[in-house]
């Protein structure tokens, strides 16, 4: 590697109690790809902003060229010479290429039309962006090329180092391999490029170096030639930390099937397959975990079988042996939802805990049978499940925005998990944000359901809890089910299945 | 002011206790100081004596017993439709047409009390009316927004021009007095009339309605399951979709119920205290309420309060511009300025929280 562009020694960044950053080391130099790797929530994004000045660390050192460098906001980055494209786009969808261009440029000439777009038109073939026609509205644009146009933005002052941000996430293969022939002769060009990604494949067809992290700490680095595809799948998952002992038994206990998905198929507004023929089936006292990298069609399928009909979904989901339409009937036939993004869909954050513990048809039914609240007795029943839940503060009067995200999650499973006629539970991510004592006690709780006769099925992007749950796995890799050839395979076959790399 | 965003963020906190209740009436206390602090600062750059005109503006809203009388009179459709609009918001239905909603009301009430000629008990029917008028109404909007996705707002806005210039086709066409001199209804008979209460005064029933409206729709809120779905609704749609919550029922509830409300307003304006139907029945109550609704935090308690200081501001006014000379219209200035003061105020205390309560789980 010759000298670095940027060199970052001991960088550590903590969010309030949660430290996503811990001594890590990264540099990069012109010319390179750098693929950064990791697992959703390793750090990856943090260092990313870290570079790019949108966070500032809370200790370790920067250098760029050589000298140390402070970036107090990403303004000041961008002076320097480090653009960001990131994975959420950062474009007035109304206005037309030319417009959102310009808006990253600001002496472009926006009044004047035609000169503008003869200018944009001059700028993206001076920096090989192929855009089409520059008059077009960015909401009639596909994906892919709306991130072309947010590239264009990244270059209008050619940059030394340009950061992408999970940029194959909404892409289609055809697509994928357009970027990667722009990227590759951008670095041709003397560009530092950094990639962040999970994508194995990626780091294989693009990266020079690669660096990856896990739960915030840098655990491989060095030339990419030197890992193979399931060295870096063990790196980003880990290796065996404990030896706790799985299910196993429920061939024994299991029975009719209560949880069914046919035929789901989902296709997002811009073409995007985000579900794609799924089927699958959880029978009574079974845990089925869907594994899976975060992105791959885990929150559509949540959704679709927490009984949400998305518009163009196909296919059916069956609870009990009846078709499902709607949230409200999934919940009548006796299941239990934990969604992936609790704040957005299993809390109102401005109402109460006790309050937020009856945001359940079944639970507010049986708290308020002739329409009336009581909310002494709900305050008093609340702080017992409050409890038993270990969620801090147990004050039922306060509202949820005042909780930590961990006890924001506590409080979503209390809710869900300690329901009474319980027949089947959906849980993505259940111990996201838990410590790990926490997580052993959601674990237990979710095993006694099962052996109570629910059927249960956990989306899971951690190995760890892959293993402690699950007794049958499937894993979802690109809105697809790709069934292991054993029930509960080896740990290192389900990591590369979830990176997309042939078992 | 900073007592305004102090006392919400409280009642945040500790949600039901009974310091942090009271608290909610701190926006229209603090409104009626800054009002007269205003009305003296504008009186004395129009020219007039300050003191007197503060000293007019009091006396002339509730100084006396017939200046007292006319501010409740005004309260009442205030209340009403500031209740309205209140279950609407909390319930995440924009809806902005109390006004046509009111007219609609007033419409209806009218019809039953001038076109079915007059019987025993006829008021109660009359009232019927303009709540049924205004549901009806409001459920247009409603279905739209809940059928079509329709946004309720350019809905609403619009159906109260409807509202307006059917009113005023309807007195100079079918409801119009018999003599058909003048584009207004013939007066109220007798027993379609609302009761004074207490009897001699120019008081009506209606205002002892509107207090049962606003304690009413308090404990919906907060004292039932149909309170809660709503406000869960209202705060975050996808949460109580998941729930299993009927949001679509919800929505039509909320939305008609709150059209109601606004329905009465109109019924009793008519059948309390004009006992006529004419085209500008309405003085923008129906959009006052809007102001009257924030200005409360949307609690009952907040709406009475803003609904009372609202009525004063304007009757005083009046009175201000015959004793001191100071136009009326400084009235309506004092009234968007206090508005925009006290919103700004709480806006402050709402996007501290959404700061203090930030996402932390961020990798």
């Amino acid at each position: 590697m010759s000298a670095p562009l940027l060199e970052a020694t001991g960088l550590r960044k903590r969010f309030g109690p949660v430290t996503a950053l811990e001594g890590v080391d990264f540099a990069c130099a012109a010319g390179e790809v750098h693929a950064l790797l990791g697992e959703n929530g390793a750090g990856k994004s943090t260092l990313a902003s870290l570079i790019t000045g949108l966070v500032r660390p809370d200790g370790g050192e920067m250098r760029w060229r050589g000298e140390s460098a402070v970036w107090r906001s990403a303004g000041q980055a961008r002076g320097e010479g480090i653009s960001m494209v990131h994975q959420h786009f950062m474009l007035v969808p109304t206005l037309s290429i030319a417009e959102n261009v310009a808006l990253a440029r600001r002496d472009l000439g926006l009044l004047d039309r035609e000169r503008l777009h003869a200018e944009v038109r001059t700028l993206a073939a001076e920096r090989r962006v192929d855009i089409g026609d520059p008059s077009r509205r960015i909401e009639d644009l596909a994906v892919g090329e709306q991130q072309r146009v947010e590239i264009l933005k990244a270059l209008v002052v050619p940059p030394a180092l340009l950061v992408l941000d999970e940029p194959t996430a909404v892409l289609v293969p055809s697509e994928v391999r357009d970027l990667f022939s722009l990227l590759r002769s951008l670095v041709d060009g003397g560009t530092a490029i950094v990639i962040v990604t999970h994508k194995l494949a990626e780091v294989e067809a693009l990266a020079d170096r690669v660096t990856v992290l896990r739960r915030g700490r840098l655990v491989g680095t060095g030339p990419a030639s030197d890992f193979d595809a399931s060295a870096l799948a063990r790196l980003m998952v880990g290796e065996r930390t404990r030896t706790s002992v799985a299910g196993g038994d429920a061939a024994a206990r299991a029975g009719a099937v209560v949880l069914e998905a046919r035929g789901l198929s989902w296709t997002d507004r811009s073409g995007g397959r985000r579900l794609d023929d799924v089927s699958l089936a959880v029978r009574e006292g079974e845990i089925l975990v869907v594994a899976g990298v975060e992105g791959n069609g885990q929150s559509e399928l949540a959704a679709a079988l927490a009984g949400e009909r998305a518009e163009g979904l196909e296919g059916e989901v069956k609870l009990c042996g009846r078709s499902i339409a709607s949230p409200a009937e999934a919940r009548a036939a006796g299941l239990a939802v934990v969604p992936a993004d609790r704040r957005r869909d299993g809390l109102v954050s401005e109402l109460a805990l006790w309050e937020n513990l009856l945001l359940a048809r079944d639970r507010i039914e049986s708290a308020a049978p002739r329409g009336w609240l009581r909310p002494s007795e709900q305050r008093a029943s609340a702080r017992a499940s409050l409890e038993e839940f270990h969620v801090r503060p147990a004050d039922p009067d306060l509202p949820a925005a005042a909780l930590s995200g961990g006890n924001q999650q506590r409080l979503v499973l209390a809710r869900e998990l300690s329901r009474e006629g319980l027949r089947a539970v959906v849980a993505a991510t259940p111990t996201r944000g838990l410590d790990l004592v926490a997580t052993e006690g959601v674990h237990d709780r979710i095993r006694g359901l099962a052996r109570g006769g629910a059927a249960v099925l956990v989306f899971s992007t951690d190995l760890d809890e892959v293993e402690a749950l699950a007794d049958r796995i499937l894993v979802l890799f690109r809105g697809r089910i790709v069934v292991p050839e054993a029930a509960r395979p080896e740990r290192a076959v389900v990591g590369r299945l979830m990176a997309g790399v042939a078992a | 002011m900073s007592t305004a965003g102090d006392a919400t963020r409280a009642e945040i906190r500790n949600g039901a206790s009974f310091a942090s209740r009271l608290g909610f009436a701190a926006p229209a206390l603090v409104a009626g100081g800054l009002a007269i602090g205003l009305t003296a600062l504008f009186a004395a750059a129009a020219g007039a004596d300050p003191a007197r005109a503060i000293g007019s503006l009091l006396s002339g809203s509730v100084g006396s017993g017939a200046s007292l009388a006319t501010t409740l009179l005004r309260a009442g459709p205030l209340l009403l439709t500031g209740i309205g609009v209140m279950l609407a918001f909390r319930s995440g239905v924009f809806n902005v047409g109390a006004e046509g909603q009111l007219l609609i009301g007033a419409l209806a009430a009218t019809a039953v009390g001038t076109r079915l000629g007059a019987w025993p008990g006829q008021v109660v029917l009359v009232l019927l009316a303009g709540a049924v008028g205004g549901a009806l109404w409001a459920a247009i909007a409603a279905w739209l927004r809940a059928r079509r996705q329709v946004n309720e707002v350019i809905t609403t806005i619009l159906l109260n021009f409807v509202a307006l210039y059917l009113v005023s086709w309807a007195v100079a066409g079918p409801l119009q007095e018999s003599g058909r001199t003048y584009p207004q209804s013939d007066p109220f008979p007798d027993p379609a009339m609302l009761w004074r209460v207490p009897p001699g005064t120019r008081l009506h029933f209606g205002l002892v309605l509107a207090l049962l409206a606003a304690i009413g729709a308090g404990v919906l809120l907060s004292r039932t399951a149909t309170g809660l779905r709503l406000r869960a609704a209202g705060l975050n749609p996808a949460a109580a979709r998941l729930a299993g919550f009927p949001v679509g029922r919800d929505l039509l509830l909320a939305f008609t119920l709150s059209g109601a409300l606004a329905g009465v307003a109109g019924a009793i304006e008519v059948a309390g205290v004009t006992g006529r139907l004419y085209e500008r029945i309405s003085t923008g109550t129906g959009y006052t309420a809007i102001a009257v609704a924030l200005l409360g935090g949307l609690r009952s308690g907040g709406v009475l309060l803003a609904a009372l200081f609202f009525a004063a501001l304007a009757t005083g006014a009046s009175a201000m511009e015959r004793s001191a000379g100071v136009s009326a219209v400084l009235a309506l200035a004092v009234q968007g300025a206090t508005i925009l003061i006290v919103a700004i105020t709480n806006r402050m205390s709402w996007t501290g929280l959404a700061a203090s309560s930030g996402d932390r789980d961020g990798t």
